[in-house]
């Protein structure tokens, strides 16, 4: 998923060199190019989460893989902009993807019948639900304390109000950070991505 | 190339767009990641809408197919219901953030730290989930058969097949001219689903388990890209040896997703590896795309 921390994350099937090289076409310098590469390891994210990929965190290090071994093996790309190569290599990721079934999913040839109450399974169905939102809050929790203070406060004050104080509320959060409502979105959409990701981490643990 | 409008990324969203129009925000969120960032706080401001009820029936419907379709959204969807519900009050936000407690907790909680309470509650609900995985399980036994033999006379299944594809011969075919025995009979038949996103990465083949009852497997196959109105299909062995083709299949489309249905005699299939290729027979793909579904039989 999105990086969670500000180092570079490598894709481990990827040499070392391979790597820098994949650096040096995203950026002027060192640090361009590692900014550059984390925005473009979100849109990759983004694009197969969208698409409905299970896992879209294997999909980018897939889709990074392949054309940073083609620009190792010396293949000339020929596009004015490096990110919309890689969005036609995950187009090809994606499909391969789709080819490959691994589950099957046995449905009843009849509809089951109507009951007017929740049935057994409707309650176990909730109760794993129930279950399984303990969890999440408790993660939430954890990844929560791994913020810095003024991210947390943040991420929570945007959550506090509802109703008209919710929108007089957050224009005064943007305005007292001197950001723009837009801008104070987006940068709440990071920060809900990093919290996610943090999340999943938490709840496959 | 123009930003999205919040609109245009809604509709994308809801799965509203066309697949140009898809394809131009996509490439466009991989040219601006700003985009990227406002696709993520469109999306937050869907969920916002959905848990307050202020979605319209049809775009209410459309987000919840995508999350049905898509786990990682369901995940954020869930993040997002549970920041909403349980968010602190300002006063408690502390280096370590404790979530207020749901209503229906708190006046259980006496004497209970929310921790402690948490732990408790989870061993309750496990217990609670073995026991009614018990109920359950012995309601459906008494109530229905998960496979429920349909009872469809054979004639009537050759004539549905018929009308999407034609059979092809080397084994064993349905009667097509039934007698008065096979019209009185039933086909039980088993259905699968097998769909296309998947995790990649995994090369295990699914299995296909049929019980001794089972006369017909109906298979229905998950497409990627629909844009053809008819289909072929070929079905061989791990041997490579064809076992069943159709030539003319139609697509069944979905609000997000397209099929083609297939169904196959039982006795066709042994227990082995198969093979199902599906190639569109018109469209701007049919030369070069097929897709390929591997899976495995085993006869109980």
């Amino acid at each position: 998923m999105i990086e969670t921390s500000p180092q570079l994350k490598k894709n481990s099937a990827l040499t070392q060199a391979s790597f820098e090289q994949l650096l040096a076409c995203l950026g002027p310098d060192r640090e361009a190019a590692a900014s550059a590469y984390l925005e473009l390891r979100q849109a990759l994210f983004t694009y197969f989460a969208l698409r409905g990929a299970t896992s879209p965190e294997e999909l980018t290090d897939e889709t990074v893989d392949r054309v940073a071994r083609r620009l190792s093996e010396g293949q000339i790309i020929f596009t004015a902009n490096l990110k919309n190569y890689f969005y036609g290599v995950a187009r090809n990721v994606w499909r391969e993807t789709l080819v490959k079934a691994n589950t099957v999913t046995q449905l009843p040839e009849t509809p089951l019948p109507l009951s007017s109450g929740p049935t057994p399974h409707d309650v176990m169905v909730e109760t794993l639900e129930t279950a399984e939102s303990e969890k999440r809050l408790g993660c939430l929790q954890k990844c929560l304390a791994q913020f810095s203070d003024e991210e947390r406060e943040l991420v929570l004050s945007y959550y506090r109000d509802s109703g008209g104080a919710k929108i007089e509320k957050r224009k005064a959060l943007a305005q007292t950070l001197g950001l723009s409502p837009d801008s104070l979105r987006h940068k709440l959409a990071r920060l809900r991505l990093k919290l996610g990701s943090c999340v999943r981490q938490c709840l496959k643990t | 190339m123009t930003p999205a409008s919040p609109l245009t990324i809604k509709d994308y969203l809801l799965g509203k767009l066309s697949a140009e129009q898809e394809t131009e925000l996509e490439e466009l969120y991989f040219s601006d990641m700003e985009c990227v960032a406002q696709i993520w706080a469109v999306f937050a401001d869907l969920s916002e809408q959905y848990l307050n009820g202020e979605l319209s029936e049809i775009e209410r419907a459309l987000f919840e197919q995508r999350l049905r379709n898509s786990p990682v959204l369901r995940e954020m969807f869930e993040n997002e219901r549970a920041l909403w519900h349980n968010a602190p009050a300002p006063t408690a936000v502390a280096a370590q953030p404790q979530f207020a407690p749901q209503p229906e907790a708190r006046s259980h909680s006496h004497g209970l730290g929310w921790l402690s309470k948490f732990q408790l509650r989870f061993a309750l609900l496990s217990a609670g989930v073995l026991l009614t995985a018990g109920i359950w399980f012995f309601w459906r036994s008494q109530t229905t058969t998960p496979l429920a033999p349909e009872p469809i006379a054979t004639v009537q299944d050759n004539q549905q097949n018929n009308a999407h594809h034609n059979l092809a011969t080397p084994l064993p075919q349905p009667s097509v001219t039934p007698t008065p025995e096979t019209t009185k009979s039933v086909t039980t038949v088993a259905t699968f689903f097998l769909p296309t996103q998947l995790r990649r990465g995994t090369v295990e083949a699914p299995t296909i388990s049929l019980s001794p009852q089972i006369q017909t497997v109906r298979l229905e196959l998950q497409l990627i890209d629909a844009d053809s109105a008819t289909y072929s299909a070929v079905l061989s062995s791990d041997s490579a040896e064809v076992v069943q083709t159709w030539k003319a299949l139609t697509p069944q489309h979905g609000q997000n997703q397209s099929k083609v249905v297939l169904r196959i005699p039982a006795r066709a299939l042994a227990n082995a590896d198969y093979l199902l290729e599906i190639k569109p027979l018109t469209g701007s793909d049919r030369e070069s795309f097929s897709q390929q579904f591997r899976f495995t039989v085993a006869k109980q």
